[in-house]
């Protein structure tokens, strides 16, 4: 229980008259790799962008990093949202400045004390880690949605965050790039031994870089546990239907799940 | 964020709204005054803006600026010329371009490129979640994107303004020098002759009013930009049509408390 990175207890949101989350519960624990499944809509973004104080809850606990969310005041946010890194969904690129610029970008402005021949060293290694130094001098505009997923994950990844919030990382990317982002996100945690939230639709992408499952389901977490425990053990409902219709075995044949995806 | 999240009515919808907004603007600039200060500015980018709200301008600001000089000459010298008093004509235009004309128009002119440009940029930024990447990696997007805009704008104009001032003047002189072949000397003479410091004064103020005004009401609407690409080109066009308006009440004010000096 002391190595709760995360540690989220009766969380509840709704916008208007519309409740997203009743009641979610979570812990996650240091160098672990937390999946969360469930459907389009079902209050993924939401959660994670309450953890990392973008949105407030209505009522319940949540803890990050040892700050209770609730009663956090502008610095302690600062210095604690210098520790998470957050990949977007949309990837949300600036699309006013250049690759190179956008990576750098929070080495610049929020990390204090870095030289700018570091923060070119960092933004290139970066740039290389996800294989698109040649991209450098491009705008956002001109990169695929599968690259601004790759530089967005790199603008993440560049201030080594303790933990991770990935929202969708490999939605929309072909086969063959969700496996490189996939080792990707695997690798960090390997030698960074960081924590990361990992928000997919995506089995592959669960069972590879999963330590344990949750399936978030009408609100609160219907099920956790690990890839097997869940998928392998006779599911019913709708985690049976996520697993059919994401059949495992079916994506070594990797152009199906593509199609399936959508 | 809504001030109220239940949907009674107090007055009438759109009056709610207006009374609302109004609200929500002050507070925007009250926020804006609580988070200012020079240690936390972000000089590169605020030059940056310096030179996209005022640099960029000049093209459209010269030709305007020259042309209102030389079309308000041409149109008042017939009215003049009844009365034979065409030697009034340098200090009649004079003290219209001056009191009046210079600032307006170039803070109308300021309006509609400048605000528009903001509103929607960051509305574009807005919808798109770059204001959300911001914040969560770190950084006050407050203060990197609002304040150096506002601040930028408040400077810019009433420098723009000056500049629009000495065309309109220069566009009057020609007008003049090839009608009633005055040399610049008595031109310049007759044309500050009855230009005191109260209208210097004034017009500075009215201008630092009219930048603030602009960069504000630009930042406010694309801050506040609704989702959806709709959205950003609300944001634009709120942002010139709510600026242009506040400008004319500030106009009327000034007016009103610097004649009462008179
Ligand atoms: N700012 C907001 N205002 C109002 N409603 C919102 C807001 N953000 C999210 N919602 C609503 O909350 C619900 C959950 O949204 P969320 O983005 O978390 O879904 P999701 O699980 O991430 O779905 P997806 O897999 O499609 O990304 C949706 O019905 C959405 O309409
Ligand atoms: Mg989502």
């Amino acid at each position: 229980m002391k190595n709760n990175v995360i540690e989220v207890k009766d969380l509840y949101k709704s916008f208007g008259s519309l409740d997203v989350l009743k009641g979610v519960s979570l812990n996650l624990e240091k160098s672990e790799n937390l999946v969360v499944l469930g459907k389009s809509g079902s209050g993924k973004s939401v959660l994670i962008k309450i953890l990392s104080g973008l949105i407030k809850a209505d009522s319940g606990k949540v803890r990050v990093l040892g700050y209770d969310l609730n009663n956090i005041n502008r610095i302690e946010m600062q210095v604690l949202r210098q520790r998470i890194g957050f990949c977007f969904q949309s990837s949300a690129l600036y699309d006013g400045m250049t690759i190179a610029e956008n990576i750098a970008f929070p080495l610049k402005y929020a990390v204090k004390g870095m030289s700018d021949k570091e923060i070119m060293t960092k933004t290139h290694e970066m740039l290389e880690a996800v294989g698109l130094e040649n991209k450098k001098n491009q705008m956002p505009a001109e990169l695929s949605g599968g690259q601004k997923k790759r530089i967005g994950i790199a603008r993440t990844l560049v201030t080594n965050p303790e933990i991770i919030l990935y929202d969708e990382p490999t939605a929309g990317l072909d086969p063959i790039t969700c496996v490189e982002i996939n080792e990707l996100i695997s690798e960090v945690q390997d030698r960074f031994k960081t924590s990361a939230i990992i928000i997919t639709h995506d089995l592959t992408c669960a069972k590879e870089t999963g330590d344990r499952i949750a399936v978030l389901l009408n609100g609160v977490f219907k099920q956790t546990g690990s890839f097997d425990e869940i998928f392998n053990s006779n599911p019913s409902g709708e985690i049976k239907m996520f697993r059919d219709y994401n059949f495992i075995e079916k994506t070594q044949i990797a152009p199906k799940i593509e199609l399936q995806n959508f | 964020m809504p001030v109220k999240e239940n949907n009674e009515v107090f007055i009438s919808e759109s009056i709610d709204r207006l009374l609302i907004n109004f609200r929500l603007g002050l507070d925007f600039m009250f926020r804006f005054f609580g988070e200012f200060s020079f240690s936390n500015l972000i000089w590169s980018e605020f030059f940056n803006q310096c030179y996209q709200i005022g640099l960029k301008s000049l093209p459209l600001i010269s030709l305007t600026g020259f042309v209102t000089g030389m079309v308000f000459t041409q149109q008042s010298r017939p009215s003049l010329q009844e009365f034979g008093a065409t030697s009034w004509l340098p200090s009649l235009v004079a003290i219209a371009i001056v009191r009046a004309l210079a600032t307006l128009v170039t803070a109308i002119i300021a309006a509609g490129k400048v605000g528009s440009n903001i509103g929607a940029e960051l509305g574009s930024m807005k919808v798109t979640e770059q204001i959300e990447a911001m914040e969560v990696s770190a950084v006050n997007p407050f203060n990197y994107l609002v304040i150096t805009r506002v601040l930028a704008s408040t400077i810019s104009i009433p420098i723009l303004s000056f500049y629009t001032a000495f065309v309109a003047l220069s566009g009057s002189f020609i007008n003049v020098y090839f009608n009633e072949e005055t040399n610049l000397r008595a031109y310049l003479f007759a044309a500050f002759e009855n230009i005191n410091f109260l209208d210097m004064g004034s017009a500075l103020i009215k201008a630092i009013l009219f930048g603030f005004t602009i960069g504000m009401v630009g930042c406010y609407s694309g801050y506040n930009a609704e989702k959806g690409t709709l959205g950003v080109g609300k944001a634009a066009n709120k942002s010139v049509v709510k600026s242009i308006f506040i400008i004319f009440l500030i106009e009327i004010f000034v007016v009103q408390v610097t004649n009462s000096f008179r």
